[in-house]
């Protein structure tokens, strides 16, 4: 495993903005009184994510996308 | 009565000196005094169980014998689907489904001669909790009804500590079923992805979710696994493996046993209580005094489990309720739309890479187990906190240690270690090789008789 670094962090107004955008993306009206415990939430989950890019798997770990054809008399 | 272990209970009812009849009244008794305390039940079906308490009954005097639960009252999470009775999810979203069906596991506890008590309250679609927004109120912690019972099987805690059922099915995406039991001093068990099926029941995310039992004891955990467990060809996930004897062994000890403990996943947390760390090892000290080899191992950070299991989860939740909240936003409760919105902000990369990871970790920790028949660990780091210290948002920093076998799918057991001083209870998790169940219960039998937890007296409520 790569080793985990310290986030990149955002202000207040540039991670309101980048949530705002993801949930108009998304199609979901945000009711304002809900907001901030949104953004307490979307900053500690960003700061996940970016660990989970951080750590630099390639194409190799491809296979983890498990597609296969059903087999002969098998069923979905 | 309800001190009766399961089998216990069954050898009264075959000896005739208890009633199914007798049984459920009494449960139905102890409901009428402790759940305007409590709050484990949304929906209550006595009527049905005192019907089905006098079927038993019949049959059994009649020489039909069903098994272990014949005749033993049980209840249910509400997003398990009931035939006839409604299924809510805890939600004002569902508040009048009524399923036509059962799901597997209720088919199979009402053919194991069951009786249904009624079902039991949840956070709201498996996740969004304690919250007061929803149509029921909380389930709350029978050992003090200040602190939260953990969730999100939160009414199925509430209702085997509160001693008004040996039985309460729960589920668990992230620690769902060891995070109740962890804090209610229950029995937990999330068995191994595809031993039991979850057709019928209302996923979160399907790709980590387990049907599992609550209940007071380890042995009546393994009589409940016995019944549920089989594979269904409907459920995609469900594995077609044979399904273990999990009684005949459980009373053999730890004797020979190899057991791992990641003393990182805890010992580095910074919010982890001191009494849960001396409670873990205290009993790690008695179980290599039993005769087990007990050594600590190391498993990737806890942080790569986290995330993994996050994205996974909060992407696949937003992707079954996206519609309703973009047409409904408010019929969700604050905390429950604050939680599944972020599934908004996963992109398709982060998901390919939390898959990704999700193999290597997998992979690590079956690595692993093959020098340990079990790994030893938190449940939770801390006792249960009161409401008002429940945090509102969800962050990475909770005190569940629970996500990484939902991650990897190995069977996890959570079992009670004891009390605080304050007389909250501790748990501890036991975490085996796939479909490995009967070594999980047998180490879990071990962890209840030399924690001396078998012998510990339910709450006064």
């Amino acid at each position: 495993m790569g080793s985990i670094t310290m986030p990149a962090t955002l202000d207040d107004a540039a991670l309101e903005a980048e949530f705002r955008t993801l949930a108009a993306r998304a199609g979901v009206p945000i009711p304002p009184e809900r907001l901030p415990t949104i953004l307490l939430g979307y900053r500690d989950f960003r700061a996940q994510l970016e660990l989970l890019r951080g750590h630099g798997r390639d194409h190799t770990a491809e296979w983890s996308n498990v597609f296969r054809m059903l087999l002969p008399g098998e069923t979905a | 009565m309800t001190e009766l272990s399961i089998l216990d209970a069954g050898k009264q009812l075959r000896a005739g000196t208890t009633t199914s009849r007798a049984l459920t009244q009494t449960a139905l008794d102890r409901i009428a005094e402790v759940d305007p305390k409590v709050n484990a039940f949304v929906t209550l079906t006595a009527d049905r169980a005192l019907a089905d308490a006098a079927r038993a009954d019949a049959e059994l005097a009649a020489g039909k014998d069903l098994g272990p639960l014949h005749g033993i009252p049980y209840a249910i999470k509400d997003i398990y689907d009931t035939a006839g009775i409604r299924t809510t999810c805890h939600s004002k979203l569902r508040l009048h489904n009524v399923p036509g069906a059962d799901s597997v596991v209720a088919a199979k506890l009402a053919a194991a001669g069951g009786v249904l008590l009624g079902k039991l309250g949840t956070h709201e679609f498996a996740l969004g909790g304690p919250s007061f927004d929803l149509p029921f109120p909380p389930a709350r912690n029978p050992w003090n009804v200040a602190h939260i019972p953990g969730g999100s099987s939160s009414g199925s805690g509430a209702a085997i500590a509160a001693g008004i059922t040996r039985l309460a099915m729960g589920s668990d995406t992230g620690g769902s079923i060891r995070g109740p039991a962890a804090y209610c001093g229950t029995v937990g068990l999330k068995p191994t992805y595809g031993r039991v099926s979850r057709r019928g029941v209302f996923p979160l995310s399907t790709t980590l979710d387990h049907c599992g039992p609550l209940t007071r004891s380890v042995a009546d955990t393994a009589v409940a696994l016995q019944i549920i467990a089989g594979h269904d060809p409907a459920d995609q996930a469900s594995a077609d493996v044979p399904v273990g004897d999990y009684l005949t062994d459980l009373e053999k000890g730890v004797g020979g046993l190899r057991i791992g403990i990641p003393r990182a996943f805890f010992a580095n947390a910074t919010v982890a209580s001191p009494d849960v760390l001396a409670a873990i090892d205290r009993v790690a000290n008695a179980l290599r005094a039993a005769g087990a080899t007990v050594e600590d191992v190391v498993l990737p950070d806890y942080a790569a489990f986290s995330i993994c299991g996050r994205v996974i989860m909060l992407c696949e939740a937003f992707t079954i309720h996206e519609a309703d909240m973009r047409a409904r936003p408010l019929d969700f409760g604050q905390l429950t739309f604050e939680r599944f919105i972020l599934g908004a902000a996963v992109t398709g990369p982060d998901m390919i890479q939390a898959l990704r990871l999700r193999r290597e970790l997998t992979a690590a920790v079956q690595a692993k187990l093959q020098s340990y028949d079990v790994l030893l660990t938190a449940s939770s780091l801390v006792p249960a906190p009161r409401f008002e210290d429940s945090p509102a948002a969800m962050l990475s920093g909770a005190p569940m240690q629970t996500m990484p076998f939902n991650v990897t799918g190995h069977p996890a057991l959570s079992v009670p270690t004891g009390l605080t001083p304050d007389g909250l209870p501790m748990g501890l998790q036991i975490v085996g090789r796939p479909f490995d169940e009967a070594t999980v219960l047998r180490v879990g039998r071990a962890v209840e008789v030399l924690s001396g937890w078998d012998k510990v007296a339910l709450p006064v409520v």
